[in-house]
């Protein structure tokens, strides 16, 4: 069911959004939970005043609404490839890293990144991080996962961060257009 | 109105055989459509394709900048924002490109393009979108409306209901509630609306040109059932439109029992005006004995021969006070 943010969850998730870069950005945004208590999953979404005004009216609850930005999971959140896009849009400070336009096509075939291909990283990233996998135009083309440090994210022939999900995933899932 | 065939005559006979269509469907078209060995001459070619810009993520030129260094060609067309396309020199498809998947456009006939600029929608409105999957209008409207409103989709199928959330998702439309349920029961959410668009499920013949398996697949009788879906949900739509609201009815499909009929039988019944529309040609106002109200030469038809578009029928509707 589709319902407001409570106050425990808008703490955790004013808390990560600062985190992501995003924290005055989404203050400005209609924010609203899915929430699936069979599977224990709170889609974060955002959406306009007219679309939470009816949500808030209807007996009858749509299938989708808004756009999904995330999940809210052990207390924090966690971008979907949409909230990828707000916060490499928005924010000026988030895990990030840039690949070469070859690696672009890989990664969008849901491929990992191997090292030659990272061009740039975002200041002191870590490893097991998660991060937004960017192309030159500094686009977000998909979510993933260090395996090194950033002095490390380099390393020839190895994979240094594995995608989690990628934009090709609309297509790949695509029925019909 | 049931479906009228015709007794085949030697043209409707040679040009079936010739291009490969079910003669009753070639001997309805000699009854209405101009030049009719062009149409189906047209239809033997490739389809033209047609993209339109997200603005809501990026600006027409910003896109032409990154498109045509990759080898499409694109050329303006009457609307602002959509261009024809061809993909001579491209390495890739233009539904496979970086900045298809991260939703700077959308692959979409100009006629369906047309259907939601002729809506006139503005910001902040309430627009129903009554058949939307797989979303190429639902997402045109949210761009008119510049992500702001509401707009309610409607989509029975929940296969096409998650191809029409994926493509929502492409192109970053936030106003948008998704219901899965038949249109016709719109009445029951209690919501009125400023515009509605129904884009009605039709036997398609407008898009043989795409798909040449619907020369020979449909039978008079689908065209009667869709006939009366129509009618269902036309009346249904105008329960839940406000006054003064418009409601654009659009099919995909040549057959006037699947539009100037349906859109005759709502004049009879309902108090509602027809207004112009500045493209295409204009809508019939008899087919064989049939004669329809005279307004519904304010309707129009698309041609694949004449218009380098699928064949679509659209009519603009405003319910009086």
């Amino acid at each position: 069911m589709f319902r407001r943010a409570n106050r425990e969850e808008l703490t955790q998730l004013r808390r990560s959004f600062d985190k992501w870069g995003i924290f005055e950005f989404m203050e400005a945004q209609q924010l609203m939970i899915k929430e699936d208590r069979t599977i224990n999953k709170k889609e974060v979404l955002i959406t306009t005043k007219t679309s939470k005004d009816i949500l808030n009216l209807q007996i009858f609850q749509p299938e989708y609404a808004g756009l999904a930005v995330g999940e809210l999971r052990n207390k924090k959140f966690l971008p979907s490839l949409s909230g990828a896009e707000v916060i490499a849009r928005h924010s000026r400070h988030f895990p990030y890293v840039v690949v070469n336009e070859r690696a672009e096509g890989l990664v969008l075939y849901g491929r990992d990144v191997l090292g030659d291909s990272v061009l740039e990283v975002s200041k002191k990233l870590g490893q097991n991080k998660i991060v937004i996998i960017l192309n030159q135009n500094r686009e977000s083309i998909g979510i993933g996962k260090t395996r090194f440090s950033a002095e490390n994210i380099f390393k020839k022939d190895e994979v240094t961060v594995y995608t989690f999900f990628d934009a090709g995933i609309y297509l790949r899932n695509q029925d019909d257009r | 109105m049931k479906t009228l065939t015709f007794v085949p005559t030697q043209r409707s006979l040679r040009l079936a055989a010739k291009y490969g269509y079910d003669e009753w469907i070639v001997n309805r078209f000699l009854q209405f459509v101009p030049n009719v060995e062009k149409l189906m001459e047209t239809m033997q070619e490739p389809v033209q394709k047609y993209i339109r810009t997200n603005t809501l993520k990026i600006a027409s030129e910003q896109l032409v900048a990154r498109l045509v260094p990759k080898g499409f060609e694109l050329k303006k067309t009457v609307l602002a924002n959509v261009f024809e396309i061809s993909t001579t020199n491209a390495q890739v498809s233009i539904g496979a490109t970086t900045e298809y998947l991260l939703g700077h456009y959308y692959i979409q006939d100009i006629t369906s393009c047309i259907a939601v600029e002729v809506l006139d929608i503005q910001p902040n409105q309430t627009v129903l979108d009554m058949a939307s999957a797989p979303g190429g209008k639902t997402t045109f409207i949210a761009q008119k409306m510049n992500n702001t409103g509401s707009i309610i989709a409607m989509e029975p199928n929940p296969r096409r209901t998650r191809s029409l959330s994926f493509n929502i998702a492409r192109c970053g439309v936030m106003n948008t509630l998704i219901y899965q349920m038949d249109a016709t029961e719109c009445p029951c959410l209690n919501i009125s609306f400023d515009r509605i668009l129904l884009d009605a499920p039709c036997s398609g013949e407008g898009v043989m040109w795409k798909d040449a398996s619907r020369r020979t697949s449909r039978t008079p009788d689908d065209v009667s059932e869709c006939s009366l879906v129509q009618k269902k949900l036309f009346e249904s739509a105008l329960q839940v439109l406000k006054p003064s609201g418009l409601i654009l009815y659009s099919t995909c499909s040549f057959a006037p029992e699947e539009n100037e009929s349906v859109v005759n039988s709502i004049l009879k019944k309902f108090d509602v005006e027809v207004e112009p529309i500045p493209f295409g040609i204009e809508g019939l106002t008899r087919f064989d004995k049939t004669v329809f109200d005279e307004r519904l030469r304010r309707t129009v038809r698309f041609y694949p021969h004449i218009h380098n578009s699928t064949g679509f029928y659209i009519a603009k509707l405003r319910k009086k006070n």
